[in-house]
């Protein structure tokens, strides 16, 4: 049987574990505190991480013609977020845009005559949406991305001189080398 | 006193500190980061210029360039002021005071691309001075339609952004040559980064 005194020293003895484990407690936490200050690094280049919110529409810079790639984003935060009106016109771009994903992209030959319309509306549907994205504070934005084959330098110096317009200068845009995949001349 | 269990538990404890080490040292070696879009931005970086024409590349020495056209225009006769060679690697063409386009002559005696790497040639030297805090490359990569340009241009933008130089380019051709000018006001002349290096 434990006397009184035999009891209360069994008791004490339980404290340097007790540290112990503090201790190591106390290095996890620290641990997790540099794990996070690194997430904390990381963020700090705005710029970069602002680049998750964007959205490539590549246009495919060639000697002889240009191939529109509209993103395949479907855009739900916008839909949930727009007017009847706004819904209505959208709608009507996105359809378009659906059939020209589903044909791999709409080709604009440059010669006989380039349709410089659909060229424009295509930037004006991007500046639209960037702009409808803005007014309803949704993270969202379209950029250019100019992807230039070889021999297609000219119709790419055309297209920058097409966002340098006033009414598109806002768009932001890229340019890339495509790769060797160019897609073949549509059959008229 | 039997320590059993206090061991169990300090060691228990120990395996997860090794395993969060181990955790935070592959995410550092191995960081599984998407490369940023190429998108153009905005940088108080100051260019400096290369060219690149098939698997030679040359430098640029703008204050030279200008330098030179401007003492060749005064020298000129009057139907020669547009046009006259503004260094032994370009013929110039001036537009204004403050814009020159450029076409490359005698590129067989350009360095070749993967003269980057020797420090000890001329293209090696001024390459490697590129302050990647102040400055960028910027490259005008010629299209000779081959794709070779292209191809060795794509070396060059890499040997940069190996050593966190932001880079910036522009296709060039014939009819749309390289430029050097510094009208703040004007689209085409703002040479802007479009792959960021770690310096800005």
């Amino acid at each position: 049987m434990l006397s009184v005194g035999e009891s209360r020293k069994a008791s004490l003895d339980l404290f340097p574990f007790i540290s112990l484990f503090l201790c190591v407690i106390g290095v996890l936490a620290f641990l997790q505190n540099l794990l996070v200050l690194g997430d904390v690094g990381a963020t700090e280049e705005d710029s970069r991480q602002a680049q998750i919110f964007q959205t490539a529409y590549r246009i495919e810079a060639m000697s002889d013609r240009i191939v529109l790639h509209p993103p395949e984003t479907e855009l739900p935060q916008i839909y949930q977020s727009l007017n009847l009106e706004e819904l209505a016109s959208l709608d009507t771009m996105q359809a378009a845009r659906v059939a020209d994903i589903v044909a791999k992209g709409k080709t604009l030959l440059l010669a006989p005559d380039l349709d410089e319309v659909a060229l424009l509306q295509a930037l004006s549907e991007i500046s639209t949406l960037n702009h409808l994205a803005k007014e309803h504070a949704i993270e969202y934005e379209e950029f250019v991305l100019l992807s230039i084959h070889s021999g297609g330098s000219d119709t790419y110096h055309f297209l920058r001189r097409l966002l340098d317009l006033p009414a598109f200068r806002h768009i932001r845009s890229g340019l890339e080398i495509a790769g060797n995949d160019a897609p073949q001349a549509p059959t008229q | 006193m039997n320590l059993d269990s206090l061991t169990d538990m300090v060691s228990n404890a120990v395996g997860v500190l090794i395993l969060l080490l181990l955790m935070t040292a592959l995410q550092s070696s191995n960081p599984h980061v998407e490369p940023p879009l190429p998108i153009e931005h905005q940088s108080g970086l100051v260019p400096k210029f290369f060219y690149i024409h098939g698997d030679r590349m040359q430098s640029i020495d703008v204050s030279a360039a200008f330098a030179n056209g401007l003492l060749a225009a005064s020298e000129a006769t009057t139907e020669e002021q547009n046009e006259f060679q503004i260094s032994a690697d370009f013929i110039g063409r001036r537009h204004d005071y403050l814009t020159l386009t450029m076409t490359p002559i005698d590129t067989d005696s350009w360095p070749a691309v993967e003269d980057l790497e020797n420090t000890d040639s001329m293209l090696g030297k001024t390459a490697d001075s590129v302050d990647r805090k102040k400055e960028l490359a910027f490259f005008f990569v010629e299209d000779e339609g081959t794709g070779e340009g292209f191809s060795e241009f794509e070396k060059a933008r890499q040997w940069f952004l190996d050593r966190g130089t932001a880079v910036g380019w522009i296709p060039v051709t014939e009819t749309n040559p390289a430029y050097l000018c510094s009208w703040s006001n004007v689209a085409a002349c703002r040479y802007s980064p479009s792959h960021y290096g770690t310096g800005n």
